[in-house]
């Protein structure tokens, strides 16, 4: 299932938080959330459901196992075993067919490998789970001793297909213990509607140009304008597509009493490569400080053989393709560079042109993601710099621009912490003056955008047929 | 602002956000549920079956979501929203838009993989609907009228082609047949300043070279552009008016040798404004303020109208309305898309005239009604039977292909003409006679099986004839057709026939030969 669906909103979650909230024994509570997290998933997977089941039941004995022979020998087949089971799970799901082609390309063998489709997100709960072995083995966190409790923290469907990457440390306490606060479940509506817009209002509508520009049948007849709008656009789409199922998952956490932390802070506002993994999906890029880089010795010992490693394993994590290592890889050269340079050197740039340096190499970053076929990428890569035989602009770019000017003001400003701002610079005048209105603003807001969201997906299903055919 | 106050304020949130799921869950299965939108022309997704397949793969929960976001509550109003949403968006050109989504591009214009297409394969009418607006590119909003882009090339033309040439074959000379190649909008009202896609009649003009000479190709688009300042083409619908059609039928009657009606010999019936198909498909507001007035020009000759149930069945239908009462739209002639009608007019002139058409084909109609005896009419993309049988049955002296230039770039659609053309239930049937009657046959006659035809020499490394061990090569016309069997038994040539057919040869049909010569 997916949160941008009528099926999820209007009878999942009701149903979910009428049962959740029907009873105060937390036993119930955390076996309604396992229960309707499976359904979640398996409304997508109904075959991997048993695999996500079998997969996080053998890292929770994993875990108590690890933490009954700490410090021995036996801890660390324990973690070992744990690695090999779970990337061998994602490399079995996800690499082996990109190993296979790349292997026959090598070596001019045919070796046929058997298709699966791949489970929804197993990038995700692998990483989760390895995040929680490894902690118990570091002594950091306490195994969970409620097979109950841990498969809820496995499955909880919030943030189980897309996102964030929560750890265990971060809400352990409350698997066990959670509070009921008005204001938390209502703080979490809002979060809940706002992502949902971002996804619904935004994201798929920036889709639908992307499949305009480029999925076009005709990619090297695009204008050099054309193919920067539709990389800009894909760069719109990713952001709040992504950083709206991040909102989604932390409002829902919120409403039934878990705190996730966030996963994303205005990335394209960064001003240098390093600031915007800060702020570009944080949990996935601390898992990799955390897990990988600061284990192999981080900066200290072989500084930039870790750096590139880490950077090429995270764009691998985005996908079983060159391109993505690429432009993983991409990330880390400037990084790399960026430390070379020294950013006591850097901040003497002024800001604006450091801005345009990031956003210029993250706009491109994209285009290098987008495609997965690299003759593609070539015919997208010559139009945007205009050495391919094209023309600048084409009138029609001019039409749809125009068509959606206030759309594309509205997503560009939404990119930036505009609201933080006006908070901040009217807060003391609104909290004094008009503190009731704000607030009913703010709720009439939230119910606003849900509706918004709610016309969207029903108009996704508008389906016009021409013959006259009954 | 204090706790209480932050507290009651998050009640109230959580019990208005609870509210509004609530009331449309509930609403959703109180509301009755219709099964066919109005607004988009379509039957909504039904609930789907349950099999254990279904769920397993995935789809049986996918098509819920399908059948949730159908028959969601006040969807029209909703949908209606979005427009809203999307107007307010950014700012609409009064004169021009250009909107490229997949209603408009639902055929690959690849036209890379056209060589290898087989047009045997026939796919199923559910499929001919997603067809949608055939080989369109895009739809161009230019002062208030959808003018689609036209994307198809010669090579549709080649196949589509074929295909009219293979009617031609089959029938005898006697019979007319005629090829009107329709050109839509953009012919006559694309902006030159703006001008996009292939060129609609230079396509027809190269369709109409490819065909054999028996064949009679009517041109309209160079008379219908001298009208082109009259009302000949709705803004808002994709199909042409009656009067456009008219200049048409004008045309058609030149080359067929008729007297057409003059345009004064119409009754006129105003029936109003409607919006038609490109304003739902697009729902732009341009569209929606221009509109468009449905003007019927009525015929006055005397005839009797059968929507016919039966596709073996001529005579037994029920009666049908030429201009529907209850659509005020390019609905209304000749009651719609339906499979097969009949018009029996007043002329007495012995000409019986057979249309294969699609839903522009309706408009053109009644006026053919005024210069045929009778008048069959064929959908190509619904009829189920056979117009071999038709057309020997019915003593049919005339055969007319009105195809708009974007089907006949369609592959879906070409393979759907060819599909009806049935001969092989025909010669089914001829086989079935000749079995009861053998004495037809003179002493001597051989049978065999015809497995497939070629205009170029085939050996065994062609994939036609790879699995066939002992085959014979026959020299029939320009066609080289290859056999296998000899035997004089009927019996057993029919079991060879469906042995072949099994094998994969599904056109395998009887061929007679006496003293060596192919007689049947």
């Amino acid at each position: 299932m997916v949160f941008a669906s009528l099926t999820f909103l209007y009878f999942f979650l009701p149903l979910n938080l009428i049962l959740y909230y029907s009873s105060n024994n937390a036993n119930y509570r955390n076996f309604i959330l396992t229960l309707f997290s499976f359904v979640f998933y398996a409304w997508g997977e109904p075959i991997w459901v048993f695999l996500l089941i079998f997969s996080a039941t053998v890292d929770y004995w994993n875990g108590l196992f690890i933490e009954k022979y700490k410090g021995t020998l036996w801890a660390k087949f324990g973690i070992v075993s744990t690695l090999v089971f779970n990337l061998g799970i994602l490399f079995f799901f996800k690499y082996s067919g990109f190993i296979y082609d790349n292997v026959n390309a090598l070596f001019g063998t045919s070796f046929q490998f058997p298709k699966y489709s791949l489970p929804i997100g197993i990038s995700f709960y692998t990483f989760q789970t390895i995040s929680y072995v490894i902690d118990v083995y570091r002594g950091e966190v306490k195994a969970q001793r409620s097979w109950l409790k841990f498969m809820m923290f496995v499955s909880l469907y919030h943030q189980l297909v897309a996102g964030p990457i929560v750890r265990y440390s971060h809400i352990m306490n409350e698997i066990d213990t959670r509070k009921f606060r008005i204001r938390d479940i209502s703080g979490g509506i809002t979060r809940f509607c706002v992502g949902l817009f971002k996804k619904v209002a935004i994201a798929n509508i920036a889709a639908e140009l992307v499949v305009k520009y480029l999925e076009n049948p005709e990619l090297s007849s695009l204008s050099t304008g054309e193919m920067w709008f539709g990389v800009i656009m894909f760069s719109i789409q990713i952001y709040f597509d992504f950083s709206g199922y991040s909102d989604m998952a932390i409002g829902l956490g919120r409403m039934f009493g878990f705190h996730y932390h966030e996963n994303f802070n205005y990335p394209y506002i960064a001003k240098t490569a390093t600031d915007f993994w800060r702020r570009w999906h944080i949990s996935l890029g601390t898992f990799f400080r955390d897990y990988v880089y600061i284990p192999m010795g981080g900066n200290k010992k072989n500084g930039y053989l870790n750096l590139f490693i880490v950077w090429g394993l995270t764009g691998l994590w985005h996908g079983a393709n060159w391109n993505f290592i690429f432009w993983g890889l991409l990330f880390g050269i400037l990084i790399m560079l960026e430390r070379l340079i020294t950013f006591k050197r850097i901040n003497t740039v002024p800001g604006f042109l450091l801005r345009i340096y990031l956003l210029f190499a993250v706009v491109l970053g994209w285009a290098l993601f987008y495609f997965t076929d690299s003759s593609k990428l070539l015919i997208c890569f010559k139009s945007l710099f205009h050495v391919a035989n094209v023309s600048w602009w084409d009138y029609s770019l001019t039409l749809t621009i125009k068509e959606n000017i206030y759309w594309l003001i509205l997503s560009v400003v939404l990119c930036m912490p505009v609201y933080q701002y006006l908070v901040k610079k009217y807060r003391n005048v609104l909290l004094v003056k008009n503190s009731n209105t704000l607030y009913w603003a703010g709720i009439a807001f939230s119910i606003a955008l849900l509706l918004i969201s709610t016309a969207l997906m029903v108009g996704k299903s508008y389906n016009p047929f021409i013959y006259y055919r009954f | 602002m204090g706790a209480k106050r932050f507290n009651k304020a998050s009640s109230l949130h959580l019990i208005l956000f609870t509210a509004v799921l609530v009331l449309c869950a509930v609403l959703f299965f109180v509301v009755p549920k219709i099964n066919i939108s109005k607004m988009e022309n379509r039957k909504l997704t039904p609930f789907p079956v349950y099999s254990w397949q279904n769920l397993v793969n995935g789809s049986y929960l996918d098509s819920i979501d399908l059948y949730v976001a159908d028959h969601f509550p006040y969807r029209d109003w909703w949908v209606d929203v979005v427009d809203q949403y999307r107007n307010a968006g950014g700012i609409k050109d009064g004169e021009i838009a250009i909107i490229e989504n997949e209603n408009f591009s639902m055929e690959s214009p690849d036209t890379s993989k056209l060589d290898s297409v087989d047009l045997n394969i026939i796919q199923d009418s559910i499929k001919l609907d997603n067809a949608k607006l055939g080989s369109a590119k895009g739809l161009m909003i230019y002062d208030g009228m959808g003018i689609q882009i036209f994307g198809g090339s010669n090579k549709y033309s080649k196949l589509f082609a074929s295909v009219i040439n293979d009617y031609r074959s089959t029938f005898d000379s006697s019979i007319n047949i005629y090829y009107m190649g329709i050109p839509a909008h953009g012919e006559y009202y694309m902006p030159d300043d703006y001008k996009k896609g292939n060129s609609e009649s230079k396509n027809i003009a190269f369709t109409a070279s490819l065909l054999n000479p028996p064949i009679k190709s009517i041109f309209i688009a160079d008379y219908i552009k001298q009208h082109r300042d009259e009302y000949i083409f709705f803004n808002t619908d994709h199909h042409w008016t009656d009067l456009g059609s008219y200049y048409a039928y004008q045309k058609f009657c030149e080359v067929a040798a008729l007297k057409a009606t003059p345009i004064e010999n119409y009754d006129i019936e105003y029936r109003g404004r409607f919006l038609g198909s490109l304003y739902q498909l697009t729902r732009d507001q341009r569209l929606k303020e221009k509109g468009d007035s449905l003007i019927i020009h009525k015929i006055r000759n005397k005839y009797a109208m059968k929507v016919l149930d039966n596709p073996k069945n001529y005579t037994k239908g029920s009666a049908g309305q030429m201009y529907y009462k209850w659509n005020n739209s390019y609905g209304c002639y000749i009651s719609g898309d339906l499979p097969f009608e009949r018009f029996d007019s007043d002329v007495k002139n012995n000409r019986r005239l057979v249309v294969i058409k699609n839903s522009f084909g309706n408009a053109l109609i009644p006026h053919m009604v005024q210069n045929f005896e009778t008048v069959f009419v064929v959908d190509y993309r619904y009829f189920e039977g056979s117009v071999y049988d038709l057309v020997m049955n019915q003593n049919i002296t005339d055969i007319l292909f009105p195809i708009p230039a974007f089907s006949s770039n369609t592959v879906s659609h070409i393979q759907r003409i060819k599909s009806i053309l049935k001969i092989n239930d025909a010669k089914k049937f001829e086989q079935i006679a000749i079995k009861q009657t053998p004495k037809e046959y003179p002493k001597g006659t051989i049978f065999k099986v015809q497995i497939c035809s070629s205009k170029e020499h085939l050996d065994t490394t062609s994939y036609l004839l790879k699995d066939v061990a002992k085959y014979s090569e026959y020299k029939y016309h320009n066609y080289l057709i290859y056999l296998v069997g000899n035997t004089a038994s009927y019996s057993e040539v029919e079991k060879l026939r469906l042995q072949m057919v099994d094998a994969g040869y599904n056109d395998a049909l009887i061929r007679v030969f006496l003293n060596g010569e192919l007689i049947k």
